[in-house]
């Protein structure tokens, strides 16, 4: 072969070589290319399923939770735990309405870190309208909530009280008890984040499951709560019976005694003055008897309703308080009350509005120096007006605000069950009624106003 | 057909017949690709049937002891560039391990790999049927593979083909028999 014809063959050889390279280049680039798209198509689908399993194990910790025994405020305070956890947000917190329907806060919390003390005191401090704020909105709406960007908001009246807002984004999500919306749920972060659709329906779907378990505590403690009440009523049902008999026996023997008793014989007076004590007495015990038998007499039958004097379910009432009192040294006064006073009520539950407001007016004075209270009783035009007030120095607006709710209590943890006031409102509610705190008078008083008829 | 194959029949023909050929067989076929051949690459099948023909022409030896031949130098080429498919203790668990193992690994690596089927039959110890199904008929290029894949256990195997599609039947059918 000639030189001319090796070169030509050569150069068509390293032509195709070339040729191949490029191919190469090209294939491997578009490899290169593919290997990238499917690692990051990769890498978006492996965090959406972690985030998706990260969804699935809060949502077992909640089912989990609300299977459990979990009281009231832990299981809010765990719920919050777990859903700060899956979103990674530092702050979490429960709004809850009181019963004018404004959002009240609640002392259910979750915060990673200290840096959030001053908005917590400012969160603790409101009480919102529906509508207003992040959570009022959640609750007006009955849908989540989410504000990117909480500092420039028109409606998060929050960011307007504090001089320096710690938080940048947050989102808010209703609970809800029972076909309503029991409670609203916020969370707050750091960091400016947009709106997660995603993030909200799980966080939504455990705040459903958290309302299951709301509902069922509110009703599980509402039925033993009444359950108690019944055991107790049969149990002075029974006690009144076995007493009044021996009962009426000392009084006819005191009567006897009296008109048996000689004109003139020695002690004469001293001897009256004993014989009307055991008669005295044994009306005491008598009222008392009949106090017990009204608070037991219609455990059974909590919806009727039937003309009674409320003077004397009042003093009947107060009767069975008395003791207690006096064992306390609270001093108790009956400042005003008209001589019999018919209304359609249910005897027994308005005897159990009286002993449970004094009773908790007792405990609220039990440790002051100054320890009184005062009963006031009066018919006002188609109303009476039972107004129960006590030495103390009337209570603070956000206790205030929160006074009817179910489970609220300032008493020591086993002392109260936060039901008395809230099942006491609904009695009043039941009436026709309203139950206020006058904020007025400057020791603390319970105004019950009830209509004397119930209207048709 | 994949680059490879194209690669280590240029390779072939050069070790062989030498440069010249493969130049002759690039410049008589005319292939589309214009004989730039690279391993990942796609190419038609045609290209090489062609350059085949030209070939045999070329030498005289007859087209199918052509890709026969190349089916043991393919074998063997293959074994050098992934020796993890041939760690087997025999000839038969090579080839019984072809279509369930190095088939599936191929089509991983290249999803259009146009691969023969491939099932067996398994008379005896020293007995294998393959029945080969491919619509390029190269039942002659899998004798060849596995006369090389002999070679590289070091063993014998005699290789009867009862049925071919050249012969319009439906499949190939390649009956061993293995010799230590």
């Amino acid at each position: 072969m000639d030189l001319e014809k090796e070169n030509q063959l050569l150069k068509r050889a390293l032509d195709r070589e070339k040729a191949a390279r490029h191919g190469a280049e090209v294939l491997l680039e578009e490899k290169s290319r593919s290997l990238f798209e499917t690692s990051s198509k990769l890498q978006t689908q492996f965090e959406t399923l972690s985030r998706k399993t990260a969804g699935l194990e809060f949502l077992h910790k909640v089912a989990v939770m609300a299977e459990g025994e979990l009281q009231l405020e832990a299981a809010l305070c765990a719920f919050l735990k777990e859903a700060c956890s899956f979103c990674r947000w530092p702050i979490g917190h429960v709004f809850v309405p009181n019963l004018e329907g404004k959002l009240v806060s609640s002392k259910a919390w979750h915060l990673v870190g200290n840096n959030f003390e001053s908005f917590r005191k400012v969160t603790e401090d409101s009480t919102l309208n529906p509508g207003e704020g992040l959570p009022g909105r959640a609750y007006a709406s009955n849908t989540p909530v989410w504000i990117e960007n909480l500092s420039v908001d028109a409606n998060f009246p929050r960011a307007k009280l504090l001089s320096n807002l710690d938080i940048r984004s947050g989102f808010a999500v209703p609970v809800p008890v029972s076909g309503k919306v029991g409670a609203v749920v916020e969370f707050f972060t750091e960091a400016s984040t947009e709106e997660d659709r995603s993030l909200m329906e799980v966080i939504s779907t455990g705040a459903a499951q958290l309302g299951m378990l709301l509902g069922k505590e509110q009703t599980q403690l509402q039925l033993l709560h009444s359950e108690k009440m019944a055991s107790l009523g049969e149990m002075a049902g029974g006690m009144a019976h076995e007493i009044n008999t021996p009962l009426g026996a000392i009084t006819l023997s005191a009567s006897q005694l009296k008109e048996l008793l000689p004109k003139e014989c020695e002690n004469k007076e001293i001897i009256d003055e004993i014989v009307q004590d055991v008669l005295d007495s044994a009306e005491r015990i008598s009222r008392i008897i009949r106090g017990l038998k009204n608070f037991s007499r219609d455990s059974t039958k909590d919806g009727e309703f039937v003309f009674s004097d409320i003077t004397t379910i009042l003093k009947e009432s107060l009767a069975l308080c008395d003791i207690r009192l006096k064992s306390s040294g609270v001093a108790l006064e009956l400042t005003e009350c008209p001589r019999g006073l018919d209304i359609q009520c249910n005897p027994s539950q308005m005897g159990q509005v009286i002993v449970n407001l004094v009773n908790n007016a007792r405990d609220a004075v039990a440790d002051l120096g100054e320890k009184w209270i005062k009963v006031f009783l009066k018919s006002d035009g188609e109303d009476v007006e039972l107004r129960i007030t006590d030495s103390g120095k009337g209570i603070p607006k956000p206790v205030r605000d929160k006074l009817f709710q179910p489970f609220f209590t300032t008493k020591k943890i086993g002392s109260g069950t936060g039901l008395g006031l809230s099942i006491i409102h609904g009695i009043v509610k039941k009436h026709g009624g309203k139950i206020w705190v006058d904020e007025n008078c400057p020791n603390t008083s319970f105004v019950v106003r009830i209509p004397k008829f119930r209207s048709i | 057909m994949k680059g490879i194959i194209f690669n280590v029949f240029n390779k072939l023909v050069e070790e062989k017949f030498g440069l010249e050929t493969w130049d002759a067989l690039i410049e008589e076929t005319q292939p589309a690709s214009r004989g730039a051949y690279t391993s990942a690459g796609t190419y038609a099948d045609q290209e090489l049937f062609a350059m085949v023909g030209v070939l045999s022409k070329k030498t005289g030896a007859p087209a199918t002891d052509l890709v026969r031949i190349f089916g043991e130098y393919t074998l063997h080429e293959l074994a050098k560039a992934y020796p993890v498919f041939f760690k087997h203790d025999s000839l038969k668990s090579f080839l019984q391990s072809i279509h369930g193992v190095i088939h599936v690994e191929v089509r991983k690596l290249y999803p259009d790999a146009g691969l023969p089927e491939i099932t067996y039959e398994d008379p005896g110890p020293d007995q294998l049927v393959m029945i080969y199904r491919s619509p390029r008929k190269l039942c002659a290029l899998a004798e060849g593979l596995t006369q090389g894949a002999a070679a590289h256990f070091k063993e014998k195997v005699s290789v009867q083909q009862t049925k071919c599609l050249h012969n319009g039947e439906t499949e190939c059918r390649l009956e061993l028999r293995f010799t230590k």
